[in-house]
């Protein structure tokens, strides 16, 4: 299989600390950074995303040159450790969102939020504020919201932790079930070995 | 309509609005700073160039132009002296008033917390105009509480006589201001980590020890953010000031006032507006930083802690007790206007005692010809004020923003950490003094021009601060799945700090409709506006009918208020 996504040299230094980092990953495929606390991963997707400029490197995404776009540009997903949910926004504002930017008229927007809602389990939540809800139902909007712009990439930053560990147990295999039968391309970012081991077909150490 | 289409609709709305901002911004920046130049340099003019008072030799020569320079610094380090003395006594007291408070709200539940934590408003929303005429009904000669004591002990002669006098502005200022004081601190006491507090309780130290050597600390970032603020308030006070000041001396602000406006020495009045304004702009930037430091202090996650009751008999005490001083001082003499608007006096100067309560002053203000265009100026006025500060605050709080992230890893520059705090460093006789030079003869549309200029620092106070508190991923995640910067501004980050937009434009049209310096300084003939009506009633003695005119004021400001909080609730419910 040919590399969907390419990191060379990626790099970012701050006066205490630094991180480098190379790899690449198939299509489909799924990558988890494991590493400590402050070890530089949660870094490294940012600058995937384009939140963040690095230093060096070349990031190379279905062949183009991805590294000097602005995040809008890149189609890049991500979900957050605190899910960043829109609280201004309803359940399917939030999902629809990304759908209103890339220019979708708000009626089919909704439409389109409700039918990944009810793929999540989530149907009848439309209407419903991001506060009313429990953490793992955010982890959920959080998806829906980042898949409905069908993204080339998805990143996952800590995007467990936040739960309690039987729900976390519960969403790990949701998540894997979700990424075999949808077949996106995914980073995880974790600093959990088992956690890793669950979600993603490769795992990636920092130091 | 294809999506390509609509995006380009949507963004070219957005620079609409953008454009309008930067319009406002520019406004509101030219309005501060071409007038506060103009009123500085006024200090370099040739002293032949000033128009003498009538009686004043014109003409001067070398020598006594000397001389007059002489005499008018030390004129002026008397004022400065005045100034500081009475700006750190005020804060200091604003403190010793304020500290109680914050700890109260913060850290316990009991009926009434509410109400004390709602006089948080009052310095910003209370014009120094109402203050003062609330000071002079409680506790002047012939006010309430000497009218009871007066009566309670059958004393012959009053014997509260402190108004009049340097404690009388301290009193004033500390009572007025403390609760800055009171709402900064409660902030910070309230997220304090309760462990720190525990392991030093567990390492054996007492009460007292735990508050002085772990929360006293922890505190001091905000004590002594919102006393420098405070002792910017007092410093540039001048309405109180030019009211309760004495024979002893008196401040910069009202010796502007009298040089710009009575004898006409405008060479004297620049060189005070020199003398005033470079200390104030050293604290604006002590206050910026501190600034900082305060908001590292209340950021992050960490929710409040739950209020325990007071527990202890102690306690209990200590809480009724302040709560019957707040009371007594700081609410008594603003309830005292609400019932002196119903009190008909029999003579022109005259006590509460002995006189019967009627609608008499309200039908008298009401029937003033100059009332009504009074009341309708006032909203003309406060409403642009309201609307250009608020959209300048904005648009520079968004320019702020897109320098982040342009430049994440560099600190903002000091310059534009400072700009939008400069006007709270050039008082507004000053500004007014400027604007009066560049315009002699006054109109509405430059009293919003310079009210703006005077209001947008606090709304940007309100904007900055409700943008800083959207977390960073959520920031980060509008990035991602927005079409642009800016796209992610207005449709995320502006419609989340809706709250803080809204009170923006609340508390500019509160400084607007409430202010009575800066249509006083600039002349505006015949213009009419509550503020003024009010400072005339109550320089003649006309104290209940002021009343009734404050009253007026007051519930304008509070149906403002009222409509913008609840449609801040409602807002943000679209995209």
């Amino acid at each position: 299989m040919s590399e969907y996504l390419t990191v060379e040299g990626l790099a970012k230094r701050w006066p205490m600390q630094s991180v480098e980092i190379s790899f690449s990953l198939a299509e489909g495929g799924t990558l988890a950074l494991l590493g400590p606390s402050g070890c530089g991963k949660s870094s490294v997707l940012r600058m995937i995303a384009g939140l963040l400029s690095p230093d060096a490197g070349r990031i190379t995404l279905a062949g183009e040159d991805i590294t000097r776009l602005p995040p809008a540009r890149r189609r890049v997903g991500m979900v957050f450790q605190d899910h960043a949910l829109f609280d201004h926004l309803t359940v399917e504002d939030n999902v629809g969102y990304g759908l209103v930017s890339q220019g979708m008229r708000r009626g089919e927007a909704r439409e389109r939020a409700a039918e990944w809602l009810e793929r999540f389990g989530l149907g009848g939540f439309s209407k419903r504020r991001p506060l009313t809800l429990s953490g793992g139902e955010r982890q959920r909007v959080a998806l829906a919201r980042t898949l409905a712009v069908s993204p080339r990439l998805v990143l996952f930053d800590e995007p467990l932790s936040a739960l309690d560990a039987e729900l976390r147990r519960r969403m790990q295999d949701e998540l894997r079930a979700h990424q075999r039968s949808l077949g996106y391309t995914a980073i995880y970012v974790t600093h959990d070995v088992a956690e890793a081991e669950i979600l993603a077909d490769s795992v990636l150490r920092m130091a | 309509m294809n999506g390509i289409a609509r995006a380009r609709k949507r963004l070219c709305l957005e620079w609409t609005a953008v454009a309008l901002g930067a319009t406002a911004l520019c406004l509101s920046v030219l309005s501060f700073a071409v007038p506060a130049a103009r009123s500085v340099s006024a200090a370099f003019a040739a002293p032949a160039g000033t128009i003498a008072p009538v009686g004043d030799s014109v003409g001067n020569s070398v020598g006594n132009s000397v001389g007059d320079s002489a005499a008018m610094l030390l004129r002026i380090l008397a004022s400065l002296k005045f100034t500081v003395s009475q700006a750190l006594l005020s804060s200091a007291l604003a403190v010793a008033i304020g500290l109680p408070a914050g700890f109260f709200v913060a850290r316990r539940e009991f009926p009434g917390r509410r109400a004390l934590l709602a006089a948080s408003g009052v310095p910003l929303c209370v014009p120094p105009m109402i203050v003062t005429l609330a000071f002079v009904l409680f506790y002047g000669r012939q006010g309430t509480l000497n009218s009871f004591l007066m009566g309670a002990f059958g004393l012959k002669n009053p014997p509260i006589t402190f108004l009049y006098s340097f404690a009388g502005i301290v009193i004033a200022h500390g009572f007025y201001n403390f609760p800055v004081v009171l709402r900064t601190v409660s902030q910070v006491w309230e997220r304090l980590p309760r462990e720190e507090e525990e392991a030093a309780t567990l390492l054996g130290a007492g009460p007292f020890r735990v508050f002085r050597t772990v929360t006293l600390p922890r505190l001091s970032g905000a004590i002594l953010s919102s006393a420098v603020l405070v002792f910017l308030y007092c410093f540039f006070s001048f309405i109180i000031v030019m009211t309760f000041g004495g024979i002893g001396g008196t401040s910069l602000e009202v010796e502007l006032y009298r040089a710009a406006r009575s004898s006409l020495d405008f060479r004297m009045a620049g060189a005070i507006a020199i003398a005033e304004t470079v200390p104030a702009l050293l604290i604006v930037v002590l206050y910026s930083r501190l600034g900082r430091r305060l908001s590292a202090d209340t950021e992050g996650t960490r929710p409040p802690r739950p209020r325990l009751a007071p527990h202890g008999f102690t306690e209990r005490l200590a809480l009724a007790g302040y709560l019957a001083f707040i009371l007594a001082f700081f609410a008594g003499p603003l309830l005292s206007i609400l019932v002196r608007s119903f009190v008909v006096p029999s003579g022109a100067f005259t006590s509460i005692r002995g006189h019967s309560l009627g609608l008499g002053q309200w039908m008298l203000l009401l029937s003033r010809s100059n009332f009504a265009p009074a009341v309708v100026n006032t909203v003309r006025v406060a409403v642009p004020v309201a609307l250009i500060s608020t959209l300048a605050a904005v648009a520079y709080a968004l320019a702020e923003d897109a320098f982040r992230d342009a430049f994440p890893r560099e600190r903002s520059p000091l310059a534009l950490r400072v700009a939008p705090l400069a006007p709270l460093a050039v008082s507004s006789v000053a500004l007014g003094f400027g604007w009066g030079l560049l315009a002699p003869r006054g109109n509405a549309f430059f009293l919003v021009l310079a009210q703006s200029a005077m209001a947008w620092p606090f709304a940007w106070t309100q904007v900055r601060s409700s943008l800083d508190r959207i977390p960073q991923s959520v920031r980060d995640a509008a990035s991602l799945a927005s079409s642009s910067r800016l796209d992610a501004a207005f449709r995320v980050r502006l419609p989340l700090a809706s709250r803080g937009i809204v009170s923006a434009a609340a508390f500019s049209f509160a400084i607007s409709a409430g202010d009575a310096s800066l249509p006083l300084v600039l002349s505006m003939g015949k213009f009419e506006n509550l503020p003024l009506l009010l400072f005339r009633l109550a320089g003649s003695y006309r104290f209940s009918e002021a009343c009734a005119c404050t009253v007026v004021l007051a519930l304008i400001c509070g149906v403002v208020f009222f409509a913008m909080d609840s449609g801040g609730k409602a807002e943000g419910e679209h995209v």
